[in-house]
């Protein structure tokens, strides 16, 4: 069932929107109340993104921390205009880059600003190279439809692969280029997955995951050059991930992703000191317990088609039921999904997000009660 | 990639042996006297031991194969009974025009299985894969010799566009060889379309297809390097049976056709008893058929790395 | 189809439903064909091998629905008399193969005994790995022209494919308990075979047969129409057509008749074979 703003919350909303769109020559990237649903068996919709509402700058830095499941993958297809491909689409909602409104544009449209415009860097850095061809034949590819490039000879293309692959500092790049995939390494495939990503010097990158699958060295490494190519190429980034650690380095703003929605979203410094949403809380707990005291948010995030009415975290949130003496607060688990307001600062949809104040932080306890 | 060459070429000599074996002892096999059989009651015992000396059909079996072996290495295939001409000759002269055939049967199959297969993979329309799937069906049991016979009586009686008969030298063989390649084409490009559209439909749902569309590649470049490309290796894979299989398509649509190819040459040679032909054309279908395989499973390894150790 | 009353007419009727479309296509066009093959002849005034009193060559008309051919005979009867002839001939050649193939493969799938285990693999393998016509045309060099060199030919060949097939089948129940039972309780082997293993594989093998038939029915004809095979007078629908491609200008009807009904023959009981495999391809649609 589609939520609604509050009537008390449309003015906020309204709000927001007059002030956005006075920025928006501004923006690089203006999503509002995107919201994406799978054309689901017996013919009803499911909705695996709801109502979700961000901004990026030319040359910000964005990061979107979930844990699996809360819908930023497929958020990030629908930036990438290939939801048909995975049977979804956008129901409501705009999604405008550089002023123009993307979400339920036509391929053909798409195709103008994929990889030119917008870039997509993924997790599986083996599953996204073509096996059967080699890196030199997969970057000339994508070079050939730069405008520089256009009409030159196989020799000049291949110069500026190799060119682009020292660029993300590949070792021995000259032999790289005829290797195929297969043969290369996880670091060296995701280098080159890089590469192809900004082959066309796109003014956003979209990276998924990107250094998840890679093990710790090799990722500082990664997360380096993605920092170099972006104030080099004044790139905009918005990295997903569920690792905060990684965000809080990377980006300059953070958005929360719960079930689908934002929960919370502001400047880096903020979220991560000054959680004002009870979830944001739990991830930063359960990152922080270096001394061995990493607690996981207890419960899991409900599967889409399962979610649960009024705030979707009610069910793991220790917020709610401390302040409801043990139960969780009928605001919390009733009525409409709460939407994001300036709270301090940043935006949060918690509705008792002033009951949050700073550290030390809620503990949940294994019985679903808190303590601050 | 060397050391499986390696291991292919091994198992291909080995296979190759095995055919050696296999046209030497298939002759063998009558209950009889084969040179009895040929020469009838009436011969003299010097005709019989000549001619048995003649087919290396004395002594005992080991030395009659070691013999064989020598002679072919040597490339002697005997000479036929009935017009003592060496084999390898008649095969030299006739070879061309099988290879010929079955070379275009194949290349208007792939013709054939090409767009089928692309189309067929890529269409979500669950009514044109079953019509697809009714119509290779019959395509693919409908008997050779029959569709060679209709295509040559439609448009070579009736129709009057292509000779029903004999042959000639490049280019003009062409025009003989339409007919015949078409008949031998469409059953084997229909099974070639099915494989490939299975093939193509699994590989449109990897992800690397999904990374070729976000950086923008056109239509046609994906088509053909992230859609068709990865999804050859099973066809290709396929090769060394269907040749296999258009040889023995190729021996009937000669006789059909009237052309003067092997497999002309190997039905006289099986209807006059004539047991050096039957066995030195056997032998050379035999290699030219593991040459293939061999052939084409390394090029299915080079187009595509992740074709597996062969079995 | 409705059949009147009692429980088995119920089951026949479920399982005639339970049938795709096309493979009910098949059995209904397979079926006229074999009551064809066996009335036509029956009721027919002319003799198939002898010519009648019309001119031969003479084009399809009242009383020769099919015309005559080159030595005044009836193509009409001739062809459904093939028909007879290739049909008796195509299941033997299959059903030989069947059962032989069958209890040969089943035994080295499920002996314990390696030495058996072994020696059946490389003899199924090896036969296996040539092209079939080939051989079989060799085979037929050797023992001579006719139907029964090609019967024997072929049986050479295929008994192998239903044992690689039956093979198959049975290691994939070899370890199933009751074996174990049963060799516990002493049952000689013939008897374990016959009741426990046969019954599981034959299904399986049967199911090959199907497809097997119109390669059967196929070769049979084409060694036939090279002259192997069936040798004219006899009607068969080879060497009918062989014998019809001299005059293919003049009297095109004599090499077509056999010629297309061969076809009918074979695209039906592909249509019958095609029904056991749900193929991928269409599941992936949906």
């Amino acid at each position: 069932m589609p939520s609604r703003s509050r009537p008390a919350d449309v003015a906020t909303t309204d709000a927001r929107r007059a002030h956005a769109a006075r920025t928006a020559a501004q923006d690089l990237l203006a999503v509002d109340d995107l919201t994406i649903a799978f054309e689901g068996g017996a013919g009803r919709p499911l909705t695996v993104v709801e109502g979700v509402s961000l901004r990026m700058s030319a040359g910000g830095s964005l990061g979107l921390v979930g844990e699996s499941g809360s819908g930023k993958t497929i958020f990030c297809r629908a930036l990438l205009g290939t939801l048909d491909r995975h049977g979804a689409r956008v129901v409501r909602g705009t999604l405008t880059y550089k002023g123009r409104d993307f979400g339920r544009a036509s391929e053909r449209v798409w195709r103008r600003i994929r990889g030119s415009e917008i870039a997509y860097v993924p997790q599986s850095s083996l599953a996204s190279l073509n096996p059967v061809l080699t890196v030199a034949q997969q970057l000339t590819s994508v070079i050939r439809l730069t405008e520089e490039a256009r009409g030159h000879g196989r020799t000049d293309l291949r110069r500026r692969a190799l060119a682009l692959l020292e660029s993300v500092e590949i070792p021995r790049a000259e032999q790289v280029l005829d290797q195929r995939p297969i043969h290369l390494s996880g670091g060296m495939r995701q280098r080159v997955v890089i590469a192809a990503a900004i082959a066309r010097s796109p003014s956003l990158l979209v990276a998924d995951e990107p250094t998840t699958a890679l093990d710790v060295r090799v990722q500082r490494r990664i997360l380096d050059l993605l920092g170099s190519l972006r104030q080099r190429l004044g790139l905009a980034l918005l990295l997903v991930s569920h690792d905060l650690a990684v965000i809080e380095e990377m980006c300059e703003s953070v958005a929360v992703m719960y079930a689908g929605s934002i929960v919370e979203m502001g400047r880096r410094e903020q979220i991560m000191s000054d959680p004002k949403h009870p979830y944001t809380d739990g991830l930063l707990s359960a990152t922080i317990g270096s001394d061995g005291g990493r607690e996981p948010i207890p419960g899991e995030v409900p599967n889409v088609g399962a979610w649960p009415d009024g705030c979707k975290f009610w069910p793991r949130c220790p917020l709610t039921r401390w302040l409801g003496g043990g139960s969780p607060r009928p605001e919390c688990h009733s009525g409409e999904r709460p939407s994001l307001r300036v709270v301090v600062g940043r935006s949060s949809a918690c509705l008792f997000a002033e009951a949050m104040d700073g550290r030390p932080t809620i503990v949940a306890h294994g019985d679903g009660s808190g303590t601050p | 990639m060397i050391q499986k060459l390696r291991q292919r070429s091994l198992r291909a000599l080995l296979v190759a042996w095995g055919v050696s074996l296999t046209a030497f002892a298939v002759v063998r096999l009558v209950p009889g006297d084969p040179v009895l059989t040929l020469l009838g009651d009436q011969a003299t015992p010097e005709a019989v031991a000549q001619l048995r000396r003649a087919l290396h059909l004395e002594g005992p079996l080991p030395e009659q194969y070691l013999a064989f072996l020598t002679d072919i290495l040597r490339g002697d295939l005997g000479a036929s009974i009935v017009t003592r001409q060496p084999v390898l000759t008649t095969i030299g002269q006739t070879l061309p025009v099988t290879l010929w055939l079955t070379g275009l049967g194949i290349a208007t199959a792939i013709a054939i299985a090409l767009p089928l297969g692309v189309l067929g993979g890529a269409t979500a329309s669950a009514t044109y894969l079953r019509a697809f799937r009714v119509v290779s069906s019959v395509v693919i049991a409908f008997p050779v010799f029959v569709s060679g016979l209709v295509l040559l009586l439609v448009v070579g009686v009736q129709l009057r566009w292509l000779p029903v008969a004999g042959y000639a030298a490049f280019p003009d063989n062409l025009r003989y060889l339409a007919l015949p390649a078409l008949a031998m084409g469409l059953p084997n490009g229909m099974i070639f379309a099915r494989i490939l559209q299975q093939s193509v439909r699994e590989t449109s749902r990897e992800e690397f297809v999904e990374a070729g569309i976000v950086w923008g590649l056109p239509r046609r470049e994906l088509v053909l390097n992230y859609l068709v490309r990865p999804s050859l290796a099973p066809t290709i894979g396929l090769m060394g049976y269907v040749v296999g299989a258009s040889l023995a398509s190729a021996v009937i649509l000669e006789t059909v056709f009237n052309l003067p190819g092997v497999g002309t040459f190997l039905v006289r040679g099986v209807l006059a008893r004539d047991y050096p032909v039957v066995q030195g054309t056997l032998f050379v279908f035999g290699i030219i058929v593991v040459a293939v395989h061999f052939v084409a499973d390394t090029v299915a390894a080079w187009i595509d790395p992740r074709v597996g150790s062969p079995l | 189809m409705n059949l009147p009353g009692g429980p088995l007419s119920g089951r026949l009727a479920a399982w005639w439903n339970g049938m795709p479309p096309r493979v009910r296509t098949g059995l209904v066009i397979v079926g006229c064909l074999v009551a064809l093959s066996l009335v036509i002849p029956l009721l027919s005034p002319y003799d198939p091998q002898r010519g009648t009193g019309t001119d031969p060559l003479s084009p399809p008309s009242v009383p020769h629905l099919l015309g005559t051919d080159h030595l005044g005979r009836d193509v009409f009867v001739r062809t459904f008399v093939a028909a007879r002839l290739d049909l008796l001939l195509a299941a033997v050649g299959v059903s030989l193969p069947l059962v032989v193939g069958t209890l040969v493969g089943s035994t080295i799938g499920s002996t314990r005994s390696r030495l058996v285990q072994y020696l059946g693999e490389v003899a199924i393998e090896g036969i296996n790995a040539f092209p079939t016509l080939i051989v079989v045309i060799a085979l037929i060099a050797a023992f001579g022209p006719g139907a029964n060199s090609i019967l024997v030919a072929l049986f050479l060949t295929a008994w192998a494919r239903y044992a690689k097939v039956a093979r198959g089948r049975a290691l994939t129940i070899r370890d199933i308990g009751y074996l174990h039972v049963a060799r516990g309780l002493g049952y000689r082997w013939p008897r374990i075979l016959a009741v426990h293993v046969a019954p599981n594989v034959f299904p399986t093998t049967i199911s090959y047969a199907v497809s097997d038939f119109v390669i059967v029915i196929l070769a049979i004809a084409g060694l036939s129409f090279l002259g192997a095979g069936v040798q004219p007078p006899t009607p068969e629908w080879g060497a009918m057509m062989s014998e019809g491609r001299l005059y293919l200008a003049q009297a095109w009807w004599l090499a077509l008749a056999p010629g297309i009904l061969l076809s009918i023959t074979a695209v039906a009981v592909s249509l019958i074979a095609s029904g056991r495999t749900e193929d991928a391809f269409t599941q992936s649609a949906r």
